[in-house]
């Protein structure tokens, strides 16, 4: 067993579940989204992000873009969610826009995934 | 890089969480918690040990959201700039260009006579050690091998001793050494290499017409090639050896006059009377060849084994070697080689089979002086000590090669006489020292001089009516025209610029420049009396 690979793989798969977590619901609802389900995907995807560094494989270059893309997306959507309060007043309307960006994260989190466990599956040890 | 990036990440992100959970009150006393902008915000100019405040009135949050991407985007970019600076500091030719300034203003700096010092060798080591014991030149030190400034930088001379790690071969490091001052009296290079020690001294001799050049020659060459290109004073360390064979074998108290103004003790002890019986002398090319000529000067009878290290390896178990040269009917041997494993090994051997025969060894390297004493062997001539020490004396006492010369005219009855003289007066290691009659030196003495005439004996002898002499012998006089004057008697006169050469102990020698310092002192020594205030008579 591979202690790098299970911290790397937790990290990986986390980053999936926490961005789905804070997705899932109706998509203006503000209820239905925690911004600390927000908060807590972004800081792990960041550790994904770290923990896709250094890889130099092709399959490595792809999972670090995807990792990009979905930190991308996140930041996009806390941002905006941010920059709504302090002008003016959260709307559903305004509250799609959040979730929506979120919800692209979590398309590049399953590339991610799906590649990361084809990748695992390939190897024969 | 992996671990540091997720411990700022991590960092970063648990404060953020905790601030926006731990409850504050407001202004009205209603319970609040920090939105998640708010915490980014504090840990943001926290992180960073800004820790700013917001000035003239607080900030608006599109102000805040300026001021962290500005937070973010500067506190990288002096760290970029600074770990740039931090770089270039750490490079090793910004650093050595760094310290050839420093070292270059170090040597501006020095007012004083110097002396450049080329490779801090073990003879070197030594050589320091005795030139700044008697500090009357500042030295400077070039070697290419930076351990071994680091090493001369952590003895922490006083006073200090500039040192470049640097080849002295090189004629811009010779000038960054102040080789074209005024102020550099000598070079000494103490390289084993020949070929080093010919370099340095043809740049340093173009460099500088009126420098003193002391080279030492190498094993393999004589200094012939060194005087030729205009080298002062050659240290020829096996000729030196030689010369101390020479005069041991024609008088024990000149071979010990000799060891004496060369360091060491002035007692004729029973090892320096070498027999005369038949000599095996044991060693190869230019030592060997030395040794030969002065047994023949001295008709002594002698083998000669050509050992090196194939013929040592073949026959160091084998007595025979030995006994086939004759070793039980001669009375020394000599080891000298250039190995001091061979050396040891051919004493220990002949010691074996004839355990009264005097051995005589040659000691390459400094570390294994104690092997050689466990052997007991009676004579040790150390390369590097006899390098150090023959450099020593034509630096700072001159003198010392004239007055060798001098009493090696003496027959066997007045060296003894003179041995005798000296050990009697003072003790059996006194020390030997140069001075000058001039006011930087002798302030008393030199203004005396030039109204009233003093003789040796009057200062040296009873000084204080107390019927106590001081312990001073007087070894040579060097008039200003050059004339040289061995071991003057008491009635001659002293002359103003004279050089005196003279054994003392350290009492003595405090005495004695006591008195040749102070105007009433010396009245007082020279009349008996005390002088009366500002009526000297030397004072207009």
């Amino acid at each position: 067993m591979n202690s790098e690979k299970v911290i790397s793989g937790f990290f990986i798969i986390l980053a999936l579940t926490l961005n789905f977590g804070f997705f899932i619901g109706d998509i203006d609802v503000i209820a239905f989204h925690s911004v600390y389900e927000l908060f807590a995907a972004i800081v792990v995807n960041l550790i994904a992000t770290i923990m896709k560094l250094g890889d130099k494989t092709q399959t490595g270059s792809v999972l670090l873009a995807t990792s990009f893309v979905a930190d991308l997306q996140l930041i996009a959507a806390a941002v905006v969610w941010g920059v709504i309060n302090m002008t003016s007043v959260m709307t559903p309307e305004l509250f799609t826009a959040v979730v929506s960006l979120s919800g692209g994260a979590l398309i590049a989190n399953i590339i991610s995934v799906t590649l990361f466990v084809g990748e695992t599956l390939l190897l024969k040890r | 890089m992996r671990a540091p990036l997720i411990v700022l990440n991590l960092a970063h992100a648990i404060p953020v969480l905790l601030l926006t959970l731990a409850p504050g009150i407001d202004a009205q006393g209603n319970s609040t918690h920090l939105t998640i902008f708010d915490a980014m915000y504090i840990v943001g100019y926290t992180a960073t040990t800004i820790g700013f405040g917001e000035i003239p009135y607080a900030f608006s949050y599109p102000q805040r959201i300026i001021v962290l991407i500005t937070i973010y985007t500067t506190v990288p970019a002096w760290f970029y700039a600074l770990g740039s600076l931090i770089a270039l500091f750490q490079e090793k030719t910004f650093i050595n260009a760094v310290k050839m300034n420093t070292f270059r203003r170090k040597v501006r700096q020095i007012k004083q006579d110097f002396i450049i010092i080329c490779g801090y060798t073990d003879s070197a080591k030594l050589l320091i050690d005795k030139l700044n014991e008697d500090n009357l030149y500042r030295l400077i030190v070039i070697d290419k091998n930076s351990d071994k400034i680091e090493a001369l930088q952590s003895e922490l001379y006083m006073p200090s001793i500039p040192a470049i790690a640097a080849d002295a071969s090189m004629t811009d490091v010779l000038k960054a050494s102040g080789i074209q001052s005024p102020n550099c009296k000598f070079l000494v290079t103490l390289f084993d290499d020949d070929q080093l020690n010919l370099k340095i001294s043809v740049r340093a001799r173009i460099l500088n017409e009126d420098i003193k050049i002391i080279a030492r020659s190498g094993v393999k060459h004589g200094g012939e090639n060194l005087t030729n290109i205009g080298v002062d004073h050659v240290i020829d360390i096996f000729s030196i050896i030689a010369r101390r064979i020479d005069f041991a074998l024609k008088s024990p108290y000149l071979f010990n006059l000799l060891n004496w103004v060369q360091g060491g003790n002035l007692h004729v002890s029973k090892t320096d009377i070498l027999p005369t019986g038949k000599y095996i002398v044991c060693s190869r090319g230019r030592f060997g060849n030395t040794i030969q000529n002065t047994l023949d000067k001295n008709n002594i009878e002698y083998t000669y084994l050509d050992i090196n290290k194939e013929i040592h390896e073949k026959v160091s178990s084998d007595q025979d070697f030995f006994l086939q040269a004759g070793i039980l009917e001669s009375s020394c041997i000599i080891a000298g080689t250039n190995d001091d494993a061979i050396n040891l090994s051919i004493v220990a051997t002949a010691r074996a089979i004839n355990p009264n025969i005097f051995a005589i060894v040659r000691e390459n390297e400094l570390e294994e002086r104690s092997l050689f004493s466990h052997l007991r062997v009676d004579k040790i001539f150390v390369l590097d000590q006899i390098a150090a020490l023959d450099g020593y004396n034509y630096i700072d006492r001159p003198m010392t090669l004239k007055f060798i010369d001098g009493i090696s005219t003496f027959d066997k009855q007045k060296l003894a006489d003179t041995l005798l003289l000296i050990t009697k007066k003072i003790n059996k290691r006194p020390k030997l020292l140069e001075m000058t009659i001039d006011h930087k030196h002798m302030y008393a003495l030199a203004h005396c001089l030039a109204s009233c005439p003093v003789t040796i004996g009057q200062i040296l002898n009873n000084p204080y009516r107390d019927g106590i002499d001081l312990k001073v012998v007087i070894l040579g006089l060097q008039r200003e025209n050059g004339e040289f004057i061995l071991l003057p008697d008491d009635n001659t006169h002293f002359e103003h610029n004279d050089h005196i050469l003279f054994a003392t102990t350290i009492p003595s020698l405090k005495k004695f420049e006591t008195i040749i310092n102070h105007y009433y002192e010396l009245y007082y020594v020279l009349h008996g009396v005390e002088a009366r205030r500002f009526k000297l008579p030397w004072i207009n």
